[in-house]
């Protein structure tokens, strides 16, 4: 093997996904950086003033690399997205509805690092939205108690229940049943081993524990933890835990009696 | 993750090549864009039903941007077959890459517009046919959708009664109607968060 001649050929080939395309002032330069979901990464560049904006144009925040920006490990994924930002050098700004990536630059000389580290954020950041971290089991069985469970409680409560709500700020539940002013909150309890159910044990704690020390806890009646009975991880839970839960919720229910909610809380 | 291999095309791939050469019906001729039925709030969405000898379920799905004249996309969906659409087009908007070990690098990126299917391993690959490499017929597509819905049927053999092509009322709402627009245009860029 030649190695100036390998070199070479690779090196074009390389060079050969470089592209390009116009959008009126904006400049998309097509990158040969892929993500996971099987997408060539874009950076668009457009001036303002006397500088030069390189951006991801919006396209992370508009899902346009095919993956999705809403999912359970969002807390994970964020915080991988603060790390990328710190690393890569890259600001935030919002506008139109969207939210763009982005780096400001006043000299041409660093217009091709720009497009360097905004490629591999974008590559970073979808890559993080895209993976994977739990088992595919455990994600099955997870979306599973949720559907049913949601189902349930939107086919007896209709509009006055909503799923993955937030009540302050920064909360999510499960879900929130609002009937005549009156406040319910659920949690889901379920998993395909120890570790995953005694977590969603513990979100369930750190939930309901935060509500104490707000205003609208004077509307909130009922703190519900539904335990999926049938889930592999139900069985062995620490009783600490589950006391410590116990402590923090007035009303428990378990998957294979959905019914007994009706009676506590009367659909209108 | 989206899944690299798509099983359900996979185990059922004699049924989704007869669908995808079979000669489909557009139930409607006139397909209206409307806001209600768009997951994305930047979108509008039209859909006609599609009638097949193979699959009772298969829908024809438009969704177009709603100040980019050249973003939109078609997409043919039978939840029978599988979950993810089985046929599409994007006019515009990111570029493909084809995940195969058999593909050279140079003939794995794959830029709008184009055709996505699932080849017989189940990978979702794009390819362009030659309207799609003519620059004239990719800027005639960019400016008027109803010659991308026209691209679409001929490629997915799908007709609306008479072997005609379906009319797409993309309605006033359309803010710029050049593809020369800068959409980044009212962005300020400000050092934000």
């Amino acid at each position: 093997m030649k190695h100036f001649e390998t070199y070479k050929r690779i090196k074009e080939e390389f060079c050969h996904l470089f592209n390009f395309k116009s959008h009126g002032n904006t400049l998309e330069i097509i990158t040969p950086l892929v993500t996971i979901t099987n997408k060539f990464v874009s950076v668009f560049i457009t001036p303002r003033g006397d500088k030069l904006i390189v951006t991801d144009g919006g396209w992370i925040r508009q899902e346009v690399y095919d993956h999705s920006i809403i999912s359970d490990d969002r807390d994970i994924v964020s915080t991988l997205i603060q790390q990328y930002k710190k690393y890569y050098h890259i600001n935030q700004t919002s506008g139109d509805g969207n939210i763009f990536y982005f780096r400001s630059i006043d000299k041409i000389e660093l217009l091709s690092s720009a497009v360097f580290d905004i490629a591999n954020f974008i590559v970073g950041v979808v890559n993080s939205y895209s993976l994977e971290y739990k088992e595919k089991k455990e994600k099955e069985d997870r979306d599973n108690f949720k559907s049913e469970t949601n189902d349930f409680l939107k086919q007896h409560y209709h509009k006055n229940f909503k799923s993955g709500s937030e009540l302050v700020k920064g909360v999510r539940y499960n879900g929130i049943l609002t009937i005549n002013s009156r406040i319910h909150l659920f949690e889901y309890i379920t998993g395909s081993s120890t570790r995953y159910y005694e977590n969603d044990m513990r979100k369930a704690i750190v939930n309901f524990k935060l509500i104490e020390d707000n205003p609208i806890k004077e509307y909130v009646d009922n703190r519900i933890a539904v335990y999926n009975d049938v889930a592999l991880g139900h069985e062995e839970i620490s009783l600490t835990l589950k006391n410590y839960l116990e402590k923090h919720t007035n009303k428990t229910f378990v998957r294979s009696e959905f019914s007994q909610i009706l009676s506590i809380i009367q659909p209108t | 993750m989206s899944e690299q291999i798509n099983e359900q095309i996979l185990k059922n791939y004699p049924l989704f090549q007869k669908v995808r050469y079979e000669n489909k019906e557009l139930v409607k001729n006139v397909i209206n864009l409307e806001d209600e039925g768009s997951n994305n709030a930047n979108y509008k969405h039209g859909k006609s039903f599609v009638k097949s000898k193979k699959l009772e379920d298969i829908e024809f799905i438009i969704e177009a941007n709603k100040k980019d004249i050249k973003r939109y996309g078609f997409k043919l969906m039978s939840k029978l077959l599988c979950e993810r659409p089985f046929f599409r087009f994007d006019a515009s908007g990111c570029t493909h890459n084809n995940n195969s070990l058999l593909i050279p690098l140079t003939l794995r990126q794959i830029t709008t517009p184009h055709f996505q299917y699932y080849d017989k391993e189940g990978y979702n690959t794009a390819y362009k046919t030659e309207e799609l490499k003519d620059p004239d017929i990719i800027s005639e597509l960019e400016q008027d959708i109803n010659k991308g819905a026209e691209i679409f049927c001929k490629e997915s053999v799908t007709f609306t009664t008479g072997n005609r092509y379906p009319t797409i009322n993309r309605d006033s709402g359309l803010l710029f109607k050049t593809n020369e627009i800068d959409l980044l245009k009212d962005i300020k860029f400000d050092e934000a968060f």
